[in-house]
């Protein structure tokens, strides 16, 4: 755990008397009252003592009894001595803005006011992040319904003679008009040019749904800003209607083109919470399965991003591997995309009979095709012209917006969590951090392209490590907070009690806090996690590389064309599902 | 065509014609919404590759049958979703891919739409989350079926979803 | 009497020609699709008709019959005329193509070629570029944000390249002495004698031209589909819209092929091996050796950006066809 030195945080009571400092054991939090808390967070980045330079997250948590009602949280990282710390504050309505100190605070300060209604003082343009802008409620407030106000008659249009399922309410919650999307519109962007450009958010181009509304002038982007929500479908309201174990198959649907990985973050963060160790071999099959995944990932994007800049038969070669991927991870976890193959303490199955013949093919096969792919586009001429020098990331953008995974290290920062909280099997397994030097598009895509054969080098290590750790367990089944197999929850009565107990009640983790995170193909995905002793999390917030990471397009983007952004936005790698969550 | 209401065997003929013209050349909208839309590109890619059916992915509404909603649909983006439906020329088609889209799926929040069939009409829904790309090869070809079908005066009312009839019992449990 | 037959002659011919190079075009789809797909290690339109023969009927049948959709808010003039625009005048040009020398069939003498004027060249040239317009009208008339900036980019790219492509077609005119398509056939003897062998520069210019006026893909800026969702067309459905794509991709392509193989392959001269079809089987073999040729580009490479390809344009293209003109010059005047 990462968390700053207990020692050294009482130091900050010589500069602020009113600090109250909590140290729990998954976590260390400093609390202020609201009026201190710019002052204290400004000092905690520009002391060289503690230097918290890197913005991670910023949230709020609602308590309905307390007085004030919303806790902000704000976690912070230091790079120069590897720690973070969170810093909380309580208020009512309003807070000062951060802004001034880190940009990458705005659009989780819009996030916060969408969700909370809290509104920021001095914030540049305060504005709904998810929701249209006549949306009149505050989804993450206790006391608005997960399955919101059905106030609109909107039945299905297909005639039938019996409705489709038992519980088909012909009443749902409004849906906006086109003029309700224009205000939205409106709220964002002024046009000052020739002509503002809407880029989605149902277009071939986007990755999914993000709304770009660019400023034109000719061609040349004066002026852009994003609106993102289209794919916004509450998982973190939901979260707080369901056991840690149901959270797991939504942690796949977030980042569904890496979703082990994503399952890898969660798993972990809520292992640590409630005090459960994974069995050796569960370490080894997850630390596996998330890289088989990362170069799932990062094939993905080689795709897509080719295909993007006009290379069609890029894409179809890189499908191609994937779909070998696939079948190993269907043939592990049982299913092709969201597998949901993780559980608390360890896996869903113990790896099927060959499954490691298969991958040690993959491993001998696969470096012959990335040197295919090398061969098409590292040295060709349009490639590097169209990647050269494109959105330009600098390490000060790094700790300014919050950058990691792929864009971090592009920019010379390295940040890997895999390398500074090691989790699973990483501190026992080998491996490189490619860092980039100048920090454009053309660097990130060599990255990917270094990460995907350092991924090959893990998967080699961990499949001679499961070759010795065949007959053990890939449960933690003696646990009390593991949900026992199917085997033996039909052959044992404990088993069954415990599994009915588990799942009906949930895993009653302890009262605390927890910040943990995992290095996502696209970044960092942190997990914050609030329980209150009950069997569900009380908050769970999910701090989305992707969503940070797009942050810095508006400011890359200005004064370069519209094929450029193709370029960067492709090179960013977002994934609207982990961004709007 | 402005032919109804005539069952003479020329135009019969005709409109088999047209329909098998139709159902052999589906383009559909090259729109993703979520997690299905992978799957949708992996059913266009080498493998499943949807070529052979004849279809291929058109970038512009206005050039498309078909629109494969896939992914979960959420209110903020159900208008234009609308939108795009209204600007495809007739004759159109909807499928609905996957659980989110076809009724909420897995998220019944605030902020999700149940279904797709409350803004838009559905021909083909197919289950999954995500449906595999052979599934939207069935969906597809399901579809196909359906517009050979309507001929006039004669509709598939419902598409019949063959359920194996039998499946092998799960082993030691 | 001699009017009268000619007329005949010249509207069977002009059928003749005009079908074929619609059902060719429409096959040409498929062909591309087929390539296409077995570049990319899939087989392509399979299922409709022999491995996908009927392909290219379902499709034309399928957007004929389409609902014929004009927006609101276009100009309906522009936007009708654009497609017809883009479409005609690049169906025209065959008008000056001979596709071999006039041949004696049952006593008559059949020119396979519609007519042969001596500035046959300025004449296709001059139809290629109107051909150009309908897609800027098709931009403009559409009133919508993506198809102005496809236009306009098409716009961009070609007055570059109608310009190189203009001095580049100089080069072999100049060894030829005429405008002539048929005498600068005649002009290339035997296999060292095509221009391919003395005007290498300008051959390069030339394919980079076609590449860029007929959009294909290291040029495809103006139907970018992640940037522009479908460019110039998007507005446009239904045969409408087929028209743009047939004219563009598959009948341009042909017939600058086809100019090409005159300027710089001899045209219809080859080894007399096929009998009485010998010269057609050769012109066509070439041009669509050529067209195969667009095809593999177009499915390798990535896209330039636009400010990149007029940069090419006047910086490289525009200076290697004039310095072309400037070689063949010195050539030909010591040679005398």
């Amino acid at each position: 755990m990462l968390w700053i030195n207990p020692q050294k945080a009482e130091g900050l009571k010589s500069a602020f008397p009113s600090l109250k400092i909590s140290h729990q054991k998954n976590s260390l939090s400093v609390e202020i009252d609201k009026d201190k808390v710019l002052e204290l967070l400004k000092y905690l980045k520009e002391n060289p003592e503690y230097s918290f330079k890197m913005f991670i997250d910023f949230t709020l948590v609602d308590y309905p009894l307390h007085n004030p009602r919303f806790q902000a949280v704000y976690i912070l990282y230091s790079p120069d001595y590897n720690e973070r710390i969170i810093v909380k504050t309580w208020t009512d309505e309003t807070l000062p803005s951060i802004t001034t100190l880190w940009k990458g605070a705005k659009w989780a300060e819009r996030e916060a006011y969408d969700m909370f209604g809290v509104r920021f003082e001095g914030h540049e343009n305060l504005v709904r992040m998810f929701l249209w802008e006549t949306y009149p409620y505050f989804p993450l407030r206790k006391d608005f319904p997960k399955e919101g106000i059905k106030d609109t008659y909107l039945p299905s249009l297909n005639e039938r003679d019996n409705i489709p399922s038992h519980d088909y309410d012909p009443y749902h919650t409004a849906i906006p008009t086109l003029e309700d999307l224009e205000i939205t519109e409106r709220k964002r962007i002024n046009k000052k040019n020739q002509i503002v450009l809407n880029w989605g958010p149902l277009h071939p181009g986007t990755h999914g749904t993000i709304w770009f509304l660019f400023d034109l002038e000719g061609e040349t982007i004066k002026d852009c800003d994003i609106i993102l929500g289209q794919l916004h479908r509450g998982i973190e309201k939901l979260a707080e209607d369901l056991t840690y174990t149901q959270i797991i198959p939504y942690t796949d649907r977030m980042d569904y083109i890496s979703a082990l990985c994503s399952n890898i973050a969660y798993v972990n963060a809520v292992e640590k919470l409630l005090g459960v160790e994974p069995t050796e071999k569960a370490k080894w099959i997850r630390t596996m399965m998330a890289e088989l995944q990362r170069i799932n990932s990062h094939l993905l994007w080689l795709g897509t991003t080719a295909l993007d800049l006009g290379a069609l038969t890029m894409f179809l070669y890189t499908f191609r591997e994937r779909e070998k991927l696939m079948d190993i991870i269907e043939g592990i976890a049982g299913i092709r995309l969201n597998s949901s193959f993780l559980r608390i303490g360890g896996v869903r199955y113990d790896l099927p009979e060959g499954s490691l013949d298969v991958i040690k093919h993959f491993i001998k096969d696969f470096p012959s095709r990335i040197k295919d792919y090398e061969d098409m586009l590292t040295k060709n001429r349009i490639w590097i012209r169209r990647n050269k020098d494109v959105g330009v990331v600098t390490k000060e953008d790094v700790y300014q917006y919050g950058l990691t995974g792929i864009m971090a290290r592009s920019a010379g920062v390295p940040y890997d969590i895999r390398y500074i909280q090691p989790t699973d099997a990483y501190p026992e397994v080998d491996f490189e951090i490619p860092l980039g030097t100048v920090g454009d598009a053309y660097d990130r895509y060599l990255l990917r392209m270094e990460e995907m054969k350092q991924s090959l080098n893990i998967i080699a290590q961990c499949v001679k490590k499961l070759e010795e750790l065949k007959n053990d367990k890939h449960l933690a089944t003696e646990n009390p907070y593991v949900l026992p197999t199917l085997q033996e929850t039909y052959f044992s009565i404990e088993a069954m009690v415990k599994d009915f107990n588990l799942r009906i009640y949930g895993e009653k983790a302890p009262k605390g806090e927890i910040y943990l995170s995992g290095e996502n193909p696209r970044g960092e995905l942190g997990f914050y996690i609030v329980s209150e002793g009950e069997g569900r999390p009380y908050r769970l917030r999910i701090r989305s590389g992707a969503f940070y990471n797009l942050q810095i397009f508006p400011e890359l983007i200005k004064g370069r064309t519209v094929a450029d952004a193709v370029t960067l936005l492709g090179s960013i790698d977002p994934v609207v599902g982990e961004t709007d969550r | 065509m402005a032919i109804t209401g005539n069952s003479g065997i020329i135009l019969t003929t005709v409109e088999e014609v047209l329909s098998w013209s139709r159902r052999n050349s589906l383009w559909p909208v090259s729109i993703g919404l979520a997690c299905c839309a992978i799957e949708m590109m992996h059913t266009a890619a080498s493998r499943f590759d949807t070529d052979r059916l004849g279809i291929i992915f058109r970038g512009s509404p206005r050039q498309a049958d078909v629109l494969i909603v896939a992914g979960t649909v959420v209110n903020k983006v159900a208008p234009m979703l609308k939108l795009i439906y209204e600007q495809m020329p007739d004759p159109k088609w909807v499928i609905s891919m996957g659980g989110c889209a076809s009724g909420g799926g897995p998220f019944p929040t605030y902020s999700t739409l149940q279904g797709v069939d409350r803004i838009i009409p559905v021909d083909v829904y197919i289950p999954g989350c995500p449906p595999t790309p052979q599934a939207l090869l069935w969906g597809i070809i399901q579809l196909q079926k359906k517009i050979k079908e309507k001929k006039e005066g004669k509709e598939l009312k419902e598409i019949p979803i063959r359920v194996p009839t039998e499946s092998k019992p799960i082993k030691q449990i | 009497m001699e009017i009268i037959s000619t007329v005949v002659v010249l509207v069977v011919k002009s059928l003749i020609f005009i079908l074929g190079m619609f059902l060719a075009a429409a096959y040409l789809t498929l062909i591309e699709r087929k390539f296409a797909g077995h570049v990319q290690q899939r087989p392509g339109p399979l299922h409709v008709g022999f491995h996908g023969l009927l392909q290219p009927i379902a499709d034309a049948l399928k957007v004929l019959t389409k609902e014929d959709l004009v927006p609101n808010n276009v100009d309906k003039v522009l936007f009708y005329l654009a497609s017809l625009m883009a479409f005609v005048p690049a169906i025209m040009i065959l008008a000056v193509i001979p596709f071999g020398d006039p041949i004696k069939i049952f006593g008559f003498e059949i020119k396979p070629y519609i007519t042969d004027i001596n500035v046959g060249l300025i004449l296709a040239l001059a139809f290629g570029s109107i051909s150009i317009y309908g897609v800027i009208f098709a931009g403009w008339a559409s009133n919508s944000k993506y198809p102005m900036i496809g236009g306009l980019r098409k716009a961009a790219v070609l007055i570059g390249y109608e310009v190189a492509l203009g001095f580049a077609m100089v080069g072999p005119i100049m060894m030829a002495g005429s405008f002539s398509l048929r005498e600068i056939v005649q002009a290339q003897e035997g296999f060292f004698g095509a221009f391919i062998w003395y005007q290498p520069l300008a051959f390069i210019v030339i394919l980079f031209a076609i590449l860029a006026e007929t959009g294909r893909t290291p040029f495809d800026v103006q139907e970018a589909e992640a940037e522009l969702v479908s460019g110039y067309n998007t507005e446009y459905s239904g045969m409408k819209f087929g028209l743009f794509p047939l004219a563009e991709w598959y009948i341009g392509t042909f017939v600058l092929s086809a100019i090409a193989v005159i300027l710089f392959f001899g045209g219809w001269k080859g080894p007399h091996i096929f009998g009485a079809f010998s010269p057609f089987i050769w012109f066509f073999l070439k041009v669509f050796m050529m067209f195969m040729f667009f095809l593999w580009v177009h499915w390798t490479l990535p896209r330039y950006r636009v400010d990149q390809i007029t940069e090419i344009a006047w910086k490289v293209m525009l200076p290697l066809s004039l310095l072309n003109i400037f070689i063949t010059a010195i050539i030909i005047m010591v040679k005398g």
